[in-house]
């Protein structure tokens, strides 16, 4: 499969981008010729005299949180300064190098500039230009086909988070591709215990909660590159007396800033929160009043079921879980001990051993002395390769607090145990009350747009009728287990960045009848499309006002900044047109500005909806949330998002994995010791500040700084003689990827790391993902929000090339 | 006086090259060439670490023009384009210099750098400010202490957009300055102090 990359005789990208524009200027699309090659549209700006200048204001990415508010300027039409919008207080006034990076990004030869057909076999990257009326005529004839022969849902319509994709999906009654995978490891086990967070742990306070913390402790997190354009809060943090210590198996950015960092072996960050919580349990060090009255450690389980206890059985057909109030809990009076549900016991008993008699029933506290018993500090120390006096001081210090627990999508949460450390986590939050006061928190406090706050947006009113249809078969799994999708729409690179195990992934893709592309960019999953259609860039509008969107605890709108480059055209403009084909266009907003207004009118907050999009405009784009003066906190009141609306950590729905309170295991590929003898070096692919998954690959600015490197400590090169700097192939039985080396003592000895999303056009040859592991275990379809893709429990060793 | 300044916390810096790409952007340089860059104490490739696992530090340093007072670079400028202007700042005009590149050689910070060809921009055109000069081929350019901004009275483009909130502006004649009270207070260092070039440019822990 890896016949696209560049190494192996094909065309190269860049080249076949060229050729694209030569044979378009050969066939004379109607007028575009001169706007489809770079050279001959972007016109030398000293041509004019005296050059026109304006000011425009929109917002940069959402996927990495930041959505930082842009002032852009454009001079001569183009876009030649991008700084932070300068309206509001410094803290809001955010940007970093990717948002810089624009200036020459959005020209570069990166982007696909007209749309294309594929002509060669799929992965070939052979494409020839076609006319918009021709491919979207064609792609609406293949759609209707699809889904007439094979129904609906035989079409798939899925989206990155960064296009503006919300309408085709429901109006074709395509399916969405299910679970994602992504994101929800530590989620899946952490947020059925807060009942917030909604499967990706995001349920912590606002990084500014941290000045108020005694320790922050982050675990499987590298905020200080993930959070790029708040990275001010960890310094102010640590400057205003907070301990930060960063838990990571290798020395991160985040780490050498923290005051301290504690090295730990991969995958096994659930080892350290079970070895802290005996050592909490061992020395009475929990907040007894807390963890009676808000949390579900008084709770009685069914010695019988192993289930906890409640009023009458529920209804498994019921759309959603009863709560305590309809179908209460049951905790022992202590006096009698007799079970009295849990809402009459302000102090109930903690164990059934309080008082005397057997109720058939033992308390999920009493549980959880019993499953603890194997997890000592010791042994802890003897899995996670921490001393054992550093885990006991640790949990003293957490339990002291108020303490901040920052976890993390980039380490742990990508192996199959992350559900695990997900939950032990919880156990700690719910022993240590370390919650809902100042200075305390826990889940991902990366990304200040996802924590603070939000203004409620309404939405563009849509037929009733239009549905997305249900994915039985969630897109990661469709290689491997047989569904009903014959088609897809991606907006975004989803074969090369949603799916672990790409030899497998486009063997399936190969089977689909129709693959369309929509991106700017022309990604490593283009070449596997039929039709890819170059969309326009955050900058780029065709009309004054684009959208609307939720920032850093304001309101940020996109202005139109350029014209669209070449024969790009908006989101909404190609959902538009297929609508139109499927006659559903008249139910479109036919503007941005008419879809802000509507998503402004629609607000159930009143404030916003007695916006008027003309005084955003006027404040340069940004309506500031008016609580943005208070630091946001979550759940101050105690009261969680849960059916008995405390900490509920004993996981019914687990009972069968024997996960009803996190139980160890080691991760399924790392953990294996007979592989690790032939493939003995694990593989983190991890986020930088240099990329948001596949984006800027292409950015020229960034490549300044960073290309797919693998990076290894010299003690592992120096055993395979090699050098820093030689080229290396990276492999296992997967498949393989050969990249430049760089020898840093900052990596883990046994384990290399290169940042996600290489793809093969950026790399000496292959895909990052050619090697990354894709099993799914089978309690991860009970999880709140499925299995975790385990991108990072993999195995390779790596040989000079 | 004016002795204009940026003083930056080595330990808010986060390594991420912001500093860099804005002054590339804000001034138009073209490829090839950065007035500003962000080292990495000790070691040679990115995010490197100095000492042995897990026994390791690792200190970024963002260098650019560090507007001497007694400045290496002026001295040995055999046209007189090197200039320290009335705010304290090191400038260039570009008419005078006539690409002897002695100043090059002469700083110790190797923080200037020199168009050996046509400039190239990815873009073909010009970015950033308009207000800053395009420097021909033939000529060397540094930081200016972004002079059109500055001048202006706005901060360097640098200071505005850095993400650690690490580097601060202002004035070190002026003792009520921020820059002023940080050099005073976090008892504020500057490189190669021992060589006798008295930089504006600060830093602390």
């Amino acid at each position: 499969m890896t016949g696209m990359t560049s190494s192996q005789g094909g065309l190269t990208r860049r080249s076949f981008l060229k050729g694209t524009a030569v044979a378009a200027g050969a066939v004379g699309l109607a007028g575009a010729g001169s706007m489809i090659s770079t050279d001959g549209w972007l016109a030398p700006a000293k041509a004019h005299a005296t050059p026109e200048e304006r000011t425009a204001y929109t917002y940069h990415q959402k996927h990495c949180g930041g959505c930082c508010a842009l002032k852009c300027t454009v001079r001569d039409g183009r876009l030649v300064l991008v700084q932070p919008n300068d309206v509001g207080e410094d803290m809001y006034r955010t940007i970093c190098l990717k948002g810089i990076s624009e200036v020459t990004h959005i020209y570069g030869d990166g982007r696909v500039q007209t749309p294309l057909k594929r002509v060669g076999e799929r992965g070939s990257g052979q494409f020839e230009p076609i006319s918009w009326d021709e491919a979207l005529d064609d792609i609406a004839e293949r759609v209707k086909e699809i889904q007439a022969q094979y129904g609906k849902d035989a079409l798939l319509v899925a989206s990155c988070a960064e296009a503006d994709s919300t309408f085709l999906g429901p109006l074709l009654g395509a399916q969405s591709g299910g679970f994602t995978g992504i994101d929800v490891g530590v989620g899946n086990g952490l947020d059925p215990a807060t009942g917030l967070g909604a499967g990706y742990a995001m349920s912590a306070p606002e990084a500014r909660d941290w000045a108020r913390s005694k320790l922050v402790l982050s675990v499987g997190t590298n905020y200080c590159e993930s959070s790029l354009p708040s990275a001010y809060l960890f310094v102010e943090a640590k400057e205003a007396g907070a301990h930060m210590v960063t838990v990571d198996p290798h020395y991160s950015t985040t780490a050498s800033k923290s005051d301290e960092w504690i090295p730990i072996a991969p995958g096994t960050d659930a080892a350290l929160f079970l070895g802290m919580v005996s050592h909490i349990l061992d020395n009475k060090l929990y907040d007894d009043a807390f963890v009676r009255q808000h949390t579900s450690f008084p709770f009685l389980v069914d010695d019988a079921t192993h289930k906890l206890l409640r009023d009458h059985a529920e209804d498994p057909a019921a759309e959603e879980p009863e709560t305590g109030a309809t179908n209460p809990f049951f905790v022992m009076d202590p006096v009698t001990g007799n079970p009295i549900r849990f809402d009459q016991m302000t102090m109930p008993a903690l164990s059934v051993t309080e008082a005397p008699g057997n109720v058939g029933a033992h308390t999920v506290w009493d549980l959880m002395l019993e499953t603890q018993k194997p997890y000592t500090t010791a042994w802890a120390a003897e899995i996670t390769g921490i001393p054992q006096e550093r885990i006991e001081a640790l949990a003293e210090e957490y339990a002291e607090g108020p303490s901040s627990l920052a976890l993390g999508w980039g380490g742990n949460d990508k192996m199959t145990n992350a559900d695990i450390s997900g939950h032990a986590a919880a156990l700690l939050v719910a022993l240590t009350g370390n919650i809902g006061k100042p200075g305390a928190g826990v889940g991902v406090y990366v990304g200040p747009d996802y924590n603070s706050w939000l203004p409620a947006l309404g939405a563009w009113p849509v037929p009733e009728e239009w549905a997305a249809a249900d994915s039985e078969v969630s897109l990661y799994d469709m290689p491997v287990k047989e569904n009903n999708c014959h088609g897809a729409i991606f907006w975004g690179d989803f074969i090369a960045q949603h799916v672990a195990d790409m030899n497998l992934t486009t063997q399936w893709a190969d089977t689909l009848d129709l693959i369309v592309s929509i991106d700017p960019y022309f990604t490593e999953g283009a070449k596997w499309s039929d039709y890819i259609l170059p969309a326009t860039s955050r900058f780029e509008y065709d009309d004054e006002i684009g959208n609307i969107a939720d920032g850093y605890s304001q309101l940020v709108l996109q202005e139109k900044v350029i014209e669209p480059l070449f024969e790009a055209k908006t989101d909404l403009w190609i959902t538009r047109e297929i609508a139109k084909r499927f006659g559903q266009d008249a139910y479109l907003p036919k503007t941005g500005a008419e879809r802000v207004e509507a998503m402004l009118a629609t607000s159930t907050d009143p404030q916003v909806a007695a916006l008027k999009l003309d005084d955003i405009v006027a404040n340069q784009g940004v309506w500031p949330s008016p609580d943005r003066s208070e630091i946001r906190t979550v759940a101050d009141d105690l009261k969680f998002a849960t059916p008995s609306e405390r900490l509920e950590v004993y996981y019914d729905n687990m009972v069968p994995f024997d996960q009803a309170l996190p139980q160890w295991e080691p991760c399924e590929e790392i953990g294996n010791e007979d592989l690790r003898a032939t493939y003995p070096l694990q593989l983190t692919n991890t986020r930088t500040r240099f990329r948001i998954h596949n984006q800027y690959n292409d950015a020229k600015w960034l490549q300044l700084y960073y290309e797919p490197t693998v990076v290894a400590n010299p003690s592992d090169l120096e055993a395979r003689g090699i050098a820093n700097g030689d080229i290396v192939e990276v492999f296992n039985e997967r498949g393989s990827f050969t990249v430049p080396c760089d020898a840093n003592d900052a990596i883990r000895p046994g384990s290399v790391r290169i940042y996600e999303a290489g793809t093969a056009d950026y790399t000496v040859a292959g895909n990052v993902q050619n090697t990354t592991n894709r099993t799914t275990i089978e309690r991860g379809y009970s999880l709140m929000c499925g299995p975790v893709i385990p991108f990072s429990d993999t195995l390779v060793d790596i040989r000079k090339a | 006086m004016t002795r204009l300044a940026i003083v930056i916390s080595k330990d808010r810096c986060v390594g991420c090259h912001t500093c860099a790409l804005s002054c590339k952007m804000q001034n138009n340089i073209p490829e090839g060439l950065m007035w500003n860059r962000v080292l990495t104490e000790g070691c040679d490739v990115t995010d490197g670490a100095q000492g042995t696992y897990p026994n390791l530090t690792r200190t970024y340093l963002p260098v650019a023009c560090q507007h001497c007072q007694n400045a290496a670079c002026q001295r040995v400028c055999p046209t007189g384009a090197t200039y320290k202007d009335d705010k304290g700042r090191v400038e260039i005009d570009y008419d005078k210099c006539i690409g002897c590149r002695m100043c090059m050689a002469a700083c110790p910070y190797n923080a200037r750098v020199f168009n050996w060809s046509e400039p190239e921009r990815l873009t073909q055109a010009n970015y950033g400010d308009a207000r800053v000069p395009v420097r021909p081929k033939g000529v060397v350019e540094k930081c200016t202490l972004c002079k059109e901004r500055t001048d202006d009275g706005e901060k360097p483009m640098c200071v505005i957009c850095c993400p650690g909130h690490a580097r601060f502006y202002g004035d070190l004649d002026d003792p009520e300055s921020d820059v002023a009270k940080l050099v005073r207070d976090k008892h504020a260092t500057a490189l190669l102090e021992e060589m006798g070039t008295q930089p504006s440019v600060h830093y602390f822990e």
